[in-house]
């Protein structure tokens, strides 16, 4: 009989296992199952060849073809696999990477990133007083004699012109009834008057920036130099209410609680007007070398508003009252980060600027 | 200033019976005092405070120290009865018993500031020292003494050098004058005193009225000088008066003494009465040896030019006829308020004298003063505006003393006086308030009759008024010398009574005001989200630089404007002194400094530069002056050169980005017809840092903002920097102040699919690929929805055409086609594709295929 002679599905299956074994590429993989199983593959024939045989043989037979194709495809699928995963394993392998090759271990010049100090110092400051329902405003370098002296109570020849030393402007401008002169202002107090001539009382407002001294630099002066101004005007303000916001104000930038003391100082756009001193953060009080011994660091000149100042900005001392003050930009940089010498802070050297970056 | 408490203690007044000192204060507690209520100290010192705690002693018994042997231990007595005291360690070779011997205690502090402390001198504690004349800070005759001071056998035991000797101690305070700027009352001993008899008066400490408003005149006799004020000088007030036969010489001890303490050279004494009132009262003044005077007028008046006067510092000076002279019938004599003539001062053979008493206007002294540049003793306290009121007492004062120290000398005449108007008759400076208005200021309630002793203290005077709906209403004389320019409103008052009372008395309390929302200004918005944006997209590191810059950085920059209307008088150096036109040179100067440490970096900074103005007709004083713009300058620096990522490219990507995020549409144009106004040029055409091709305006809200800029290597040499850079500048000056808006509204998701048509055109060398693509865009096909670069290549050599397009590239462009309402059909596709070969093609951009 013809179907002795052929060999069994079982000999079949033991013959494929032997070439699965053999297998070394996907394409191998797919010959051998196409060989089996495909249209033409071996047990397709002998299925094919089955139509003529006994029921009981067709049964018989056919099941065991089924269940040995079931099988294969099985053994064929978990082989593709693996032999995938064996290539996809090869080509990573060939495909590495230095993963130690990372930025902070190459020079690729300055990379790094960041604020200058003075910006981060200024932005908590400025986030304080918002906080505290503060406007923030801004205010020319180039101001005028009015706004620098004159509406700030310091008409001309006031011997308080002489307290700051003052850049002017060769050139002048003709006015209708005199000449004006012009010059780069000496602390923010300009903002109060230029906050007046914008908002009505009651408001709040700090304007920080630029201020410019004509002093000889050295390691703790210079010419151009940071304050923060600071202004509120409202009924009933008195002199509790300004030593309460200084308290405050300090207390936020240096975290921790504080003792202040005022004492009079003067300064002709307050009056009264006063020295803020705060204990010295170093000695507590006790005399090092940073407050000089005497247990104090000097650290805001502030007041109250002047009436004539108040007049000067069209608003009515009888029924408002302000308290100002003014705070050093470059010196609160200073303390914050141990910084020795203020001229670091406008040099625009990065290995300065490199140490506060953001990454 | 160098204020003597010992000088002080003049005008205290005493307990007769008890002596008591009530100003016995210690050195710190006076600083802190007079720093808290007064003025601002700048230090307090203890001169001679040794003397009185040195006492004479008798040697009684001397033994060698067991361990050294120049070294004695001797014992010693402090009185008759022989009690032996102490024992101290002696190694001077004059020690023998019965000696008499100054002996410090333990605790003294010896001038120069050594402190005596109980100390082991080989093994044994001495109990104090036996000095020498030199450890005592006494002169001798012999120079510098090694000795014991052997003092005379009858030298009373026991008794304090400060007896024996009538050396006294003093403190001097040290006050710093700029917190003196508005108390022209301060700028002597009896004004100090004052204040200290305030702020201690809860001691008991009261002042003593030490001057009688009442002259007694003497003499009636014909005056031989009398002062004529000319109405255009700046005289407010002068007196005059002749004293015949001084004599000339050295002045006593005890104001020699004084002077020196406070740090004055003492000169004879004529000249030393003169700064002795001065400091005691306040008030400067002026002596002439009166024979060399020609005329009998004095006469103040304006200088007449030219001018010149040699003054008693020896040095000539000229006159402008703006400063006021006091001047004789020939020659002005004294710059009036400043400094007086060399030729008309006291000599050492004057015999007749004319005394100046005399007050200025205080802004004339103060400009002729800074014009000469001489600040003296005497101008710094006229420009604080002084009080004629006072030249009646200083004059008495003046008289009395040279009365004293010159006992033969005669006033001859009367005290002459000459004033410009009502000067000496104004009427008094009343201020009207209420104890109430006083507390609410100070927010403190200050009971009625502490607020009244404290004003009576300062002499004030205090008159309460009538009830007025139940406040009790006060009226406040303000005493002449606080009203010159110091006190004028209630203010002013609140300052007196909250700084006797000490503010740290004052409860800190939060005002009542209502809680409003606050949001950032625009521009400070901006300005955090640009400095945010430029940290962490940009990758660079924030500086800050002068705003003022000099010729030279400008002209190394090749800058072609030198901003000359906008320099500085009165620069401290050439190289800061002018605002700069623009931040680039700036920038250029941080580059060339950080070069020198980094092969490459990337920095910004947010600052203004400036220009002369162009005034609009509304524009305020300060804008017509000069325009002051905010700048955001960015430059990006490599030593070396990285083809595949172009550093002009990466600046132009971070600049666009920055306009997204500031939600402003930013526009990149190479070249613009529109750019017309000069002040948006921010790289002007003609500086030669301009680059002929990397370089973009940047246009926003229809006018040029910024421009991005790889640096001409002319400028670079000019640095001699080796390397490459790009420099973005950006003037946010026109939308500074514009909200930053969230406008997004949400589009549907596409509900139809959209088409993909990629086509590679040839593109010779030098043409930028956004002209192909302008090419499609223009085309104006609604479906076509976008077309960008999807890739480039340069063509290899074997497939470059002969002659032409040797540098070109293959550009694969690509096109998305989509209708929000329907499918595209195929028909539709295929045609508006074969329209872009076309139109590109007709544009010179032919298929890469066609070739």
């Amino acid at each position: 009989m013809k179907h002795d002679q052929s060999p069994s599905p079982n000999e079949l299956y033991q013959e494929f296992l032997k070439h699965l074994e053999d297998l070394k590429n996907k394409a191998e993989a797919l010959d051998l199952k196409a060989k089996y199983l495909g249209k033409n593959g071996i047990f397709s024939i002998i299925l094919k060849d089955l139509k003529d045989a006994a029921i009981e043989v067709k049964k018989e037979i056919g099941q065991q073809c089924n269940e040995y194709k079931n099988q294969i495809e099985d053994l064929i699928r978990s082989k593709l696999d693996e032999l995938e995963l064996q290539e996809i394993n090869r080509s990573l392998a060939e495909d590495w990477v230095d993963i130690t090759l990372k930025n902070s271990n190459l020079d690729r010049g300055l990379t790094a990133a960041g604020y200058h100090p003075m910006t981060i110092v200024q932005r908590e400051i400025e986030d304080i007083f918002t906080s505290m329902g503060f406007l923030i405003l801004d205010g020319p370098y180039i101001e005028d004699d009015y706004h620098n002296f004159t509406a700030l109570n310091t008409p001309a020849d006031h011997p308080a012109r002489d307290m700051t030393d003052t850049f002017w402007f060769k050139n002048t401008t003709e006015g209708k009834q005199r000449l004006h002169k012009y010059l780069l202002r000496t602390h923010t107090s300009t903002i109060q008057i230029r906050g007046m001539e914008t908002y009505s009382p009651p408001f709040k407002f700090v304007g920080p920036g630029k201020v410019f001294r004509c002093e000889r630099t050295d390691a703790s002066h210079e010419v151009v130099f940071h304050q923060i101004e600071g202004m509120i005007v409202d009924k009933g303000i008195s002199v509790s209410n300004l030593i309460y916001f200084m308290k405050t104000l300090l207390q936020e930038i240096f975290r921790r609680e504080i003792e202040v003391r005022l004492r009079p100082g003067f300064f002709p756009f307050v009056e009264p007007g006063f020295e803020l001193d705060v204990k010295c953060l170093i000695c507590q009080g006790n005399g090092c070398s940073v407050c000089k011994q005497s247990g104090w660091l000097e650290l805001l000149p502030c007041g109250m508003v002047h009436p004539n100042v108040l007049r000067e900005g069209g608003i009515d001392p009888k029924i408002y009252q302000g308290l100002a003050f003014g705070l050093g930009l470059d010196r609160l940089t200073m303390m914050r980060y141990v910084i020795d010498d203020v001229r670091l802070i406008n040099s625009g050297d990065l290995r300065f600027i490199s140490q506060f970056k953001s990454y | 200033m160098l204020i003597s408490l010992d000088w002080i203690k003049d005008f205290i007044e005493e307990k007769i019976e008890t002596k008591e000192d009530k100003l016995s204060i210690s050195p710190k507690e006076l600083l802190n005092d007079i720093t808290l209520s007064i003025a601002e100290v700048e230090g307090v010192e203890v001169i001679g405070e040794h003397w009185s705690k040195i006492r004479i002693a008798r040697i009684v018994g001397i033994k060698r120290h067991p361990e050294a042997e120049k070294l004695n231990l001797v014992t010693f007595t402090l009185s008759e009865d022989n009690q032996i005291v102490g024992e101290v360690v002696c190694g001077a070779n004059n020690v023998r018993v019965d000696m008499k011997v100054p002996y410090a205690p333990l605790g003294t502090r010896f001038p120069g500031g050594l402190l005596l402390e109980a100390k082991k001198i080989r093994g044994i504690v001495s109990q104090g020292m036996l000095c020498s004349q030199t450890e005592l800070g006494m002169a001798t005759a012999e120079g510098p003494s090694h000795g014991l001071w052997e003092m005379p056998d009858d030298s009373p035991l026991g008794q304090t050098l400060e007896e024996y000797l009538h050396e006294k101690n003093d403190v001097i305070i040290n006050i710093d004058n700029k917190s003196l700027t508005h108390r022209p009352d301060l700028w002597g001993h009896y004004g100090m005193a004052r204040e200290i008899a305030a702020v201690y008066r809860k001691r008991g400490v009261k002042l003593k009225n030490c001057y009688n408003k009442e002259w007694e005149q003497k003499q009636v006799q014909q005056s031989p000088i009398t002062p004529v004020l000319e109405g255009e000088s700046a005289g407010l007030a002068y007196y005059a008066l002749s004293i015949n036969d001084v004599k000339i010489g050295p002045s006593p001890a005890w104001m020699a003494q004084r002077l020196t303490r406070v740090g004055l050279r003492p000169i004879n004494n004529i000249v030393d009465i003169s700064n002795y009132v001065m400091l005691e009262l306040g008030i400067p003044l002026h002596i002439f040896d009166r024979d060399l005077l020609c005329g009998d007028k004095i006469i103040i008046r304006k200088a007449t030019v030219p001018q010149n006067i040699k003054t008693l510092d020896g040095i000539e000076r000229q006159l402008l006829p703006e400063d006021t002279v006091v001047a004789d019938c020939k020659r002005p004599l004294v710059i009036a308020g400043i400094m007086g003539g060399d030729e008309s001062g006291v000599k050492d053979n004057t015999r007749n004298i004319l005394i100046e008493v005399a007050n200025w206007k205080a802004g004339a002294i103060r400009r002729t003063s800074a014009r000469l540049g001489l600040r003296t003793d005497s101008s710094q306290r006229y420009e604080k505006s002084l009080d004629s009121k006072l030249l009646m007492r200083t004059m008495i004062r003046t008289c009395q003393l040279v009365l004293e120290l010159c006992p033969e000398a005669k006033v001859v005449g009367k005290i002459e006086m000459a004033s410009a108007g009502d000067e000496l008759n104004s009427p008094p400076r009343i201020i009207h308030t209420s104890y109430r208005e006083i507390n609410s200021l100070l927010g403190k309630e200050v009971p009625k009759e502490e607020i009244k002793e404290i004003l009576q203290a300062l002499e004030f005077e205090v008159s309460e008024v009538s009830d007025v709906s139940g406040v009790s209403q006060i009226s406040i004389v303000v005493p002449s010398f606080r009203a010159t320019k110091d006190v004028e409103c209630t203010s002013c008052i609140v300052e007196e009574i909250g700084r006797i009372v000490g503010y740290n008395t004052i409860t800190p309390q939060s005002p009542l005001t209502p809680a409003l929302p606050v949001r950032l200004s625009p521009s400070k918005n901006l300005e955090r989200k640009i400095q945010d944006f430029m940290v962490i997209q940009g990758r660079s590191l924030e500086i800050i630089t002068y705003p003022l810059v000099g010729e030279k950085l400008l002209q190394q920059a090749l800058w072609p404007t030198l901003n000359p209307e906008l320099i500085l008088v009165n620069a401290l150096s050439r190289d800061h002194d002018r605002m700069r036109p623009s931040l680039i040179p700036s920038l250029l100067e941080a580059a060339n400094l950080n070069q020198k440490s980094y092969e490459s970096f990337r920095l910004f900074e947010l600052g203004r530069a400036f220009t002369s103005a162009f005034p609009a007709a509304e524009s305020s004083e300060v804008e017509k002056f000069a325009q002051e713009d905010y700048h955001l300058g960015i430059l990006f620096f490599s030593r070396t050169t990285r083809p595949q990522s172009p550093i002009f490219l990466e600046a132009v990507n971070l600049v666009e980005n920055l306009f997204d995020y500031i939600k402003l549409k930013g526009e990149l144009v190479t070249d613009n017809p529109r750019l017309s106004r000069p002040s948006s040029m921010l790289i002007p055409n003609n500086w030669p840092g301009k680059h002929p091709q990397q370089f973009y305006h940047v246009m926003a809200q229809g006018t040029a903002v910024g421009a991005i800029n790889l640096v001409n290597p002319m400028v670079l040499r000019s640095f001699k920097i080796r390397g490459e850079m790009v420099i973005a500048v950006i003037n946010l000056s026109t939308f500074k102040d514009r909200e930053i808006k969230d406008k997004v509204i949400y589009k549907q998701l596409p509900k139809f699919p959209s088409s993909i048509f990629d086509c590679t055109v040839i593109i010779d060398g030098n043409i930028n690929v956004e002209n192909a693509l302008q090419v499609v865009r223009s085309l104006k096909i609604k479906e076509l929805v976008d077309c960008k670069i999807a890739d480039v290549f340069t063509l290899t050599s074997e497939e470059k055409i002969p002659g032409e397009k040797t540098r070109a590239r293959a550009v694969t462009l690509r096109s998305v086609l989509y209708h929000p309402e329907k499918t595209l059909s195929g028909e539709f596709i295929k045609e508006t594709e074969n329209k872009i070969i076309k139109k590109l093609e007709q544009a010179g951009f032919p298929l890469k295929s066609i070739i």
